[in-house]
């Protein structure tokens, strides 16, 4: 990470933040930079705001995200990952890289609508983590994957949930990272369930 | 239906003969025999990601110090060398193929993505792997192609084909692309081509596309001669 990196992380804090209440953010950002603004925004809150919450993959096996913080030296007390790629991914060498068991498995990526319901329940390994009462955050790396398993009724579905979920939870911010350009009808959907957008592109621009 | 997205690769002319580029993410093989342009292929891809605000990681297996290698890269107009060292990382793992296992190689590779995280990625060559893992390497060449997918980067291996030898065969079944460099003895000199060979998800053009290599624009796929 360089000094413009880090200016862009405390950018998108100073984002989350002014957009005042809780409630759900849409971070803009073009597909090929969405893996690393998903580190920016996790180096921000797990860092520099020392928030807790929990960290969904729908695009990239949760792994990955855990050895780019281990890697960058980010203590990982205060993530937990509910992975939807994993088994799917077919690879054995992923499972080495587990380096702690803050994870829930989920299969049912096909069945999006679901998930919410997934979100509330409190895991059995989730307990000494808390439940969604003692955290502050639910960040999804990726929604445009959910097209490939999902048609958008069901899409639109969760999209009314999630928000919902977030709106009855005064302390839970919910943040979910896609490039709008990729697909015109998921991003009005989107559009129509987040309060907030943030552009990261324009927003690295003025770092 | 979700489209793929796509990232330029750098050439001109190749674009067009692609659907406007290698899919994001993907793993890609540009192969061929000594001198069709291979590295020149891996700079320009790199070059061009820079240009749009990416990083690019550059593995070489050969052993070669930085500064030979950006001997080489001077040559080239197109290349602005103060890319090199900030958006643009090399990387030799030379040694650790000559003497490591391949589990040793995958975890260097992987921490050192996981520190710079790149968009773009090369390893230059990846066959000269295969004589040192020998019954390993299709193992390697799987972990291997796995793991760059999962960093949600578009990564381009480079193959040597030997006289004799269409493509090399292990890389080609496990990538989703395949380039082909060549070059052809016509008329008294020699003409390099360039030939897609496959590109999944793409509506790609088929057959031998004659190419130059220029100091200005590195590789051009020229318009075709019929
Ligand atoms: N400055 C230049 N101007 C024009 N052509 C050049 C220039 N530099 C290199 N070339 C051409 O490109 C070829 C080398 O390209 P490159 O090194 O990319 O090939 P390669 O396939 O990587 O070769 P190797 O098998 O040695 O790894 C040269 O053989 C030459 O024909
Ligand atoms: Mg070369």
């Amino acid at each position: 990470m360089d000094g413009e990196d880090l200016k862009l992380v405390k950018n998108i804090m100073e984002k989350v933040k002014k957009s005042g209440d809780p409630d759900t953010v849409l971070f803009d950002t073009p597909t090929t930079q969405i893996a690393k603004t998903n580190f920016f925004i996790l180096k921000g809150l797990l860092e520099l705001k020392g928030k807790k919450g929990y960290f969904v993959s729908l695009d990239r096996p949760h792994q990955n995200m855990s050895y780019l913080l281990q890697n960058h030296d980010i203590s990982q007390e205060n993530i937990w990952y509910i992975d939807a790629v994993s088994h799917m991914s077919g690879s054995k060498r992923i499972g080495k890289k587990n380096v702690e068991e803050n994870v829930d498995f989920v299969d049912n990526t096909f069945q999006i609508e679901e998930f919410v319901e997934f979100f509330k329940e409190k895991g059995v390994k989730r307990k000494n983590f808390g439940s969604l009462e003692d955290i502050d955050f639910i960040l999804i790396d990726n929604v445009f994957p959910i097209l490939n398993y999902n048609n958008i009724e069901k899409i639109q579905e969760f999209l009314s949930s999630f928000e919902e979920l977030i709106a009855s939870h005064e302390n839970l911010f919910g943040l979910i990272v896609m490039n709008s350009n990729s697909h015109d009808n998921l991003d009005r959907i989107i559009k129509r369930h987040v309060k907030t957008v943030i552009d990261v592109k324009k927003l690295k621009e003025d770092a | 239906m979700a489209e793929l997205e796509r990232v330029s690769t750098g050439i001109k002319g190749l674009d067009d003969m692609v659907d406007g580029g290698f899919p994001f993410p993907s793993v890609s093989l540009v192969a061929g025999g000594a001198g069709t342009g291979k590295t020149t292929f891996g700079l320009s891809f790199l070059t061009e990601g820079a240009r749009q605000g990416e990083k690019g990681l550059f593995f070489t297996t050969l052993s070669e110090p930085t500064q030979w290698m950006l001997r080489y890269t001077n040559q080239f107009d197109f290349i602005d060398k103060d890319f090199f060292g900030d958006e643009i990382k090399y990387q030799d793992v030379g040694l650790l193929v000559q003497n490591e296992g391949y589990e040793e190689l995958l975890d260097f590779i992987d921490d050192k993505i996981a520190e710079v995280m790149p968009q773009r990625i090369v390893i230059d060559p990846i066959t000269v792997v295969g004589p040192f893992f020998k019954e390993e390497y299709r193992s390697f060449l799987f972990e291997l192609i796995n793991l760059l997918k999962n960093w949600q980067a578009v990564s381009v291996l480079t193959g040597e084909v030997s006289p004799g030898m269409a493509y090399p065969e292990e890389v080609t079944y496990a990538v989703d692309s395949v380039i082909l460099l060549s070059m052809l003895e016509e008329e008294g000199s020699r003409r390099k081509y360039l030939e897609v060979l496959k590109m999944r998800g793409t509506d790609h053009t088929t057959g031998k596309q004659p190419i130059s290599i220029t100091t200005e624009n590195g590789i051009v796929v020229l318009k075709s001669r019929f």
